[in-house]
């Protein structure tokens, strides 16, 4: 998703006292589509501004929202959280939202919290793991 | 996952480097989280452990803290403890009377997804009580094969007087 060609919608970030981040809509490439990258740490202080500006990405969004999460450096039980109230919430219904999750910051906790079958998350490298199973240890 | 039972177990004893935060707010969580990832990245840390194995504990740090800001409160204070085989996470906050309470059949979108989570990058687990106050601990591994975490047996050694 880096280096689409869509255009810009809006900008949001967070204030000064908050986890940095940073989520940018950009329509396209289709109709009733709309792209939000998001970029920097998503964690539990981030969490009310997140789940306002993904829910303001929805609605800009007649049919599909693509929440493209590549640029990603923290990803905490608390984005997952957000993913999974925004697949389920109410102006969701008639709209699919599908998420793309491409490096192991990201891929980690959407396997720890056995949700992957909740969302519709695309760009995971490898099979994902059963529910319940242990994932292999970190760094074997 | 759905039969985690986070168990009622003292704080081990372990010998190490320590790092204390108080986290008055989960907005200093996120900016000691940052901190501590910049300290574990530094060269002098980084080759005693995995990139992985801190990833892990800055996920345990973000989850533990958040838990204890949201559900304990009081005064909360971080505790790491750096040892040969990884580190010793600590978080303490002033509310003895709510156990720790993994998420049974919650709804996700609710939350409740942090402990399930510190439970499957930990080796082991627990919490204990004292008076007015409550700790929730997990020991993580270094990622590191024991040889390579352990290079010098003097390093066991107690601390100077």
């Amino acid at each position: 998703m880096n280096g689409w060609n869509g255009v810009l919608i809006s900008t949001l970030g967070t204030t000064s006292d908050a986890a940095p981040f940073e989520v940018t809509l950009v329509d396209g490439p289709e109709d009733g589509q709309v792209v939000a990258q998001v970029r920097g740490e998503l964690d539990a202080a981030a969490n009310p501004l997140l789940q306002r500006s993904l829910l303001r990405a929805l609605r800009q969004a007649a049919r599909l929202l693509t929440v493209d999460l590549s640029g990603v450096t923290f990803f905490g039980s608390a984005g997952v959280t957000a993913l999974v109230w925004l697949s389920q919430h109410p102006e969701a219904a008639g709209k699919h939202v599908r998420v793309v999750a491409t490096s192991r910051v990201v891929t980690g906790p959407l396997e720890l919290t056995g949700l992957l079958d909740r969302l519709d998350v695309q760009g995971m490298p490898g099979p994902a793991p059963r529910p319940g199973e242990r994932p292999a240890a970190p760094g074997s | 996952m759905s039969t985690l039972v986070w168990p009622s177990a003292a704080v081990p004893t372990e010998d190490g480097d320590v790092w204390r935060w108080e986290l008055p707010t989960v907005h200093d969580a996120s900016r000691v989280r940052m901190d501590l990832r910049a300290r574990l990245a530094h060269p002098s840390l980084a080759s005693r452990s995995t990139e992985d194995s801190r990833e892990g504990l800055l996920l345990v740090f973000e989850e533990l803290s958040s838990n204890a800001l949201r559900h304990g409160g009081g005064s909360v204070v971080a505790l790491i403890v750096a040892v040969p085989t990884g580190w010793l996470i600590v978080l303490t906050d002033g509310s003895p009377d709510s156990p720790p309470q993994p998420a049974v059949d919650r709804d996700p979108a609710f939350g409740g997804m942090g402990l399930p989570m510190v439970a499957q990058l930990s080796t082991d687990f627990g919490w204990c009580t004292e008076p007015g106050r409550k700790h929730v601990w997990a020991r993580l591994p270094s990622g590191m094969s024991t040889a390579q975490a352990v290079p010098h047996p003097r390093s066991s050694s107690g601390p100077a007087a």
